[in-house]
């Protein structure tokens, strides 16, 4: 790991993020960027395999699935139907042909809507891109108030901040939805309860999605915020008369929003398809409830896809907060180094 | 008798200075109170939970009714109560198959060398990138609807973390002077796996698992919500929280007294276990 990219000493008041030269930078996010690419493939492939192994168990028969609602089934039909969906193939040249597919980005056809699996994803994920984006910025504020507000002020502060913290991670948030609901939709009728028009039906569930996120971040932000306002950095930087809020702001954030960034990276992540609850409790289209629908009607292609898609979003939510990680911290630069070589 | 007017202050300082912060003993409070309810349900109600009563449907709360009546006239406060039984059967049962599997996985990847330890941290860590949600809805999907795949699928959920956490600890524990001697002695594989190695790695697996109680109720919890656990008309409380929301308008006291149960079991058990968590292992975090 010879490195030279960093001279300076870690962040203190007086380094500035370490300028790499332009040429190396993009070296560096190509080389980055050449690994991820491989990674995601793998790991796709991974998915599949997995999901197209598990699915195998699933009791029942994809024909009934696909000939469910129609009346005087022949043999014919069933004949034609699985035909049709290649299902009377053996198994093994099924797992090739999914592969295949999913080489070319075809994830097959939903058995229950009869469209390709790539386009119901397509159109679930804008509502729900835009609840998970929405609550993850609320979340953000929260949490980042919070901490600010709370972090370094004694007992009675930190006292009233973990306990917040805790109510939101440990209340279930389909609950507080519920109350919410309850009472802004119902009782004074601010919201409507139900459906994905326009932002005013956004505001709830966000709202709802937020706060169990709000104290996570909060949390680790709050804790890492009072290890750094202790450290002698930030005494420097008192002494050099920055006021208390620049203190908190530029030396003491930084260093917390390192672990925080971590931790959204996987809450991101497992909240594209985590968000069945809030779609399901407030009627939402979007991802979780495609996936809710499709393990409720056995429809393997649909399942499946959700599966990939959602390693395929692992992957890349983790490149970016990697890249946000050079941002952030000047110091990680010497170490992708070695994550850009593996 | 001896009088106490010198040593009874001392004394009650150092009751005062017990680690025991104020919000563990409310915690711990709670949950024995709740483990008391899942145990001896009939202690707190003679109402069968189950028994409806289409003529006494949505009855605000009463003298008669504590929480009301739900949309079959059945009794709120019975329901609320046998749901202990339920969420904390979920908590840890779950907690309990997710962690024995996870136990397993990590003891045998850590133990064992080359091709079989890289093959198994492999398949978890891929199983560690998915949601937890997400592997517990596909384990519905396979194994289908009802309590007990409720509890296998919300521990399989789990099982890359409890397996990663112990495989860590056991590489360490592996190479320690203990181990090493036992194997000069000559002693079995599995006896110094079972005896020497598990015993001192398993400790920080556990305390994950405290938390986990709490993270595995609210999941149960949810996955009765939209359908996929607890079938009606089991009183599991998540469940009677996805049916109050078709009445919400009607009888909103529905949607109060499960949801306050649920979260006090959470919290409690979630304030136990960072308890634990402080107390025996500062530095779980890094682990994982």
């Amino acid at each position: 790991m010879a490195n030279t990219l960093i001279a300076s000493p870690p962040a203190t008041e007086t380094s500035t993020p370490a300028q790499v030269p332009a040429s190396s930078n993009a070296r560096l996010v190509l080389r980055f960027a050449g690994a991820r690419a491989i990674d995601i493939v793998l790991v796709m492939v991974a998915a599949a395999t997995l999901s197209f192994v598990t699915l195998q168990l699933m009791p029942g028969n994809p024909v009934d699935t696909l000939l469910r609602g129609t009346f005087e089934i022949t043999p014919e039909m069933r004949q034609d139907v699985a035909v049709a969906y290649g299902l009377d193939d053996p198994v093994w040249l099924q797992y090739i042909h999914y592969i295949g597919g999913l080489l070319t980005g075809d994830l097959g056809i939903s058995y229950q809507q009869r469209k390709p699996v790539t386009e119901i994803i397509a159109t679930a994920l804008p509502p729900t891109a835009a609840l998970t984006g929405l609550a993850m910025g609320i979340a953000i504020v929260f949490a980042l108030v919070g901490a600010l507000v709370s972090a370094g002020r004694g007992r009675v502060a930190r006292f009233v901040a973990q306990g917040l913290e805790l109510i939101a991670i440990a209340v279930p948030s389909f609950w507080i939805g519920l109350i919410l609901l309850s009472v802004f939709a119902f009782t004074i009728p601010l919201f409507p309860s139900t459906g994905a028009d326009g932002f005013s039906s956004l505001v709830l569930p966000a709202l709802t999605l937020s706060l169990p996120l709000a104290g996570v971040l909060g949390q680790i932000l709050r804790e890492r915020l009072d290890e750094t306002l202790e450290q002698p950095h930030t005494l420097t930087a008192r002494t050099r008369g920055a006021s208390p809020a620049r203190v908190r702001v530029r030396h003491g954030l930084r260093h917390s929003v390192i672990p925080a960034l971590t931790v959204s990276g996987a809450i991101i992540g497992s909240l594209l398809v985590g968000t069945t609850v809030i779609e399901t409790l407030f009627s939402r289209p979007g991802v979780g409830r495609v996936l809710l629908n499709a393990v409720m009607s056995k429809d393997a292609p649909v399942i499946m896809g959700v599966v990939i898609f959602s390693a395929i979003v692992f992957l890349i939510v983790n490149t970016i907060v990697d890249v946000l990680y050079l941002i952030v911290d000047p110091r990680t630069r010497a170490q992708s180094e070695v994550v850009g070589a593996w | 008798m001896v009088t106490l007017d010198v040593p009874l202050p001392r004394r009650q300082a150092r009751l005062l200075r017990t680690n025991l912060p104020i919000g563990f003993i409310f915690a711990g409070g709670i949950l024995i109170l709740l483990i008391v309810m899942a145990v001896a349900p009939r202690l707190f109600t003679s109402v069968d939970p189950l028994l409806t009563d289409p003529l006494a449907a949505f009855q605000p709360p009463s003298s008669a009714h504590l929480f009301g009546t739900d949309q079959l006239g059945r009794d709120q406060f019975a329901r609320v109560i046998y749901g202990a039984q339920l969420s904390l059967g979920m908590g840890f049962g779950a907690t309990l198959i997710g962690l024995m599997a996870g136990l397993t996985l990590g003891l045998v990847a850590g133990l064992s060398r080359g091709w079989i330890d890289r093959t198994l941290s492999r398949i978890i860590d891929i199983l560690y990138a998915f949601p937890e949600m997400l592997l517990a809805i596909i384990a519905i999907a396979v194994l289908g609807t009802g309590f007990s795949t409720l509890l296998i699928a919300i521990g399989i959920g789990s099982i890359p973390s409890y397996a990663r956490v112990l495989r860590s600890q056991v590489l360490q524990v592996r190479s320690s002077g203990y181990a090493e001697a036992a194997v000069t002695l000559g002693q079995r594989p599995a006896l110094i796996a079972w005896r020497h190695v598990l015993p001192n790695s398993i400790g920080p697996a556990l305390v994950l698992a405290t938390i986990g109680v709490g993270t595995a109720i609210i999941f149960g919890s949810a996955l009765s919500f939209i359908g996929l656990g607890a079938q009606p008309p089991t009183p599991e409380w998540g469940l009677m929280l996805s049916d109050s929301r078709n009445y919400l308008t009607l009888a909103p006291w529905l949607a109060l007294w499960p949801g306050v149960f649920l979260a006090a079991t959470v919290i409690s058990v979630t304030v136990i276990g960072r308890w634990l968590q402080r107390r025996f292992v500062s530095s779980i975090g890094d682990q994982r």
